[in-house]
């Protein structure tokens, strides 16, 4: 028990976690690529068409996973800025430092991909309904988590502010998963749920979680390797990055 | 279950009706995940040839004031500009 603990806490330090996160990178990558083939080749050449939507539906392919990640992104940025806030470890404050542009990219294409869907679909490229509002919001508090942390020089102190904003925002999370049933939204219900069996075929739902995988691999494969520029440039003045960078100069040499 | 759904390239190109929006929300999204990797890996690098850029200049430094010290205590007149062979020492 207590040997564990030691070797997570061997981890927690940017010293240890640089190397461990260079040599995980490529899992990802590799993790990413098999799921997202294997995802889009399901969802764009063997499902079969939707009988309401036509083709088009296939965006959903597209659509649920880059949603689900930039809330699941969310939600694991703000738990990192909370351990960070509560408990002042070196590395939370970079991991939520790391996930926001991601997260933020995410966001952005579930907005994107959605007006793509809801101009055939709906009619319209947008709606202030309860979803796409509250999807816009979540955007917004990522844009708003970066720009508060440039806006602070001392890196510690950027942590500690957009702790807060990370962790006041964090409501907003479920109000876009269930924002489809507290308000009558335009937007549909939705397609998978842990509840009750899913509403759609087996097949589409493959596709779908296929592509989530990937999504989710890609997310953690970018996010370490985001986190390793911010140890290097934070940690600048401590002697393991010296090391670190003479390694470097010497391997290349 | 089919392995292919389609029965023709242009088929699957057109999507229906709907292919400017399929493949709209594709591309953008590709793109946007091809890009973001490639912008890190770059950052990265500029970082570590800047920090390299920094250490080295560091380094040159100290060196520099080893040789000033070793001349003063030697009574050496120090000469401007001394070049920093005493690097290797550091």
């Amino acid at each position: 028990m207590s040997n564990r603990l030691i070797n997570w806490y061997r981890f927690a330090s940017p010293q240890a976690f640089y190397p461990l996160a260079g040599r995980m990178i490529p899992w990802f990558w590799v993790l990413a690529a098999v799921f997202g083939v294997i995802g889009l080749y399901i969802g764009f050449l063997v499902a079969p068409t939707d009988a309401q939507q036509g083709e088009g539906y296939r965006i959903i392919f597209l659509h649920v996973p880059a949603s689900w990640m930039s809330m699941f992104i969310y939600v694991v940025m703000a738990f990192w800025a909370g351990l960070g806030l509560a408990f002042n470890f070196r590395l939370s404050g970079m991991m939520a430092q790391a996930l926001a542009p991601t997260g933020a990219l995410f966001a952005f294409l579930s907005l994107w991909t959605g007006a793509l869907w809801g101009k055939p679909m709906w009619g319209t490229w947008w709606v202030w309904d309860a979803r796409l509002t509250s999807e816009l919001i979540l955007l917004f508090l990522y844009v708003g988590f970066i720009a508060l942390r440039s806006a602070i020089d001392d890196p510690r102190r950027a942590d500690n502010a957009s702790a807060v904003l990370a962790l006041v925002g964090v409501v907003n999370v479920p109000i876009i998963y269930f924002s489809v049933k507290w308000w009558n939204t335009l937007h549909q219900g939705s397609s998978v749920s842990l509840t009750k069996s899913p509403s759609m075929a087996t097949t589409m739902l493959w596709g779908m979680l296929f592509c989530a995988l990937a999504c989710w691999m890609y997310a953690i494969a970018v996010a370490l390797m985001r986190v390793r520029t911010i140890m290097l440039e934070r940690e600048r003045n401590t002697e393991w990055v010296r090391a670190e960078i003479a390694r470097g100069e010497a391997a290349e040499a | 279950m089919d392995w292919m759904y389609w029965n023709s390239f242009a088929e699957f190109i057109a999507m229906g009706t709907h292919g400017v929006y399929v493949w709209g929300s594709f591309i953008v999204m590709a793109v946007a995940m091809v890009a973001e990797p490639l912008l890190i890996v770059k950052g990265h690098r500029q970082l570590l040839a800047r920090l390299r850029r920094q250490f080295r200049a560091e380094k040159s430094e100290r060196g520099r004031a080893t040789v000033r010290q070793t001349q003063n205590r030697l009574g050496v007149p120090s000469t401007p500009g001394t070049p920093s062979n005493s690097e290797s020492k550091a």
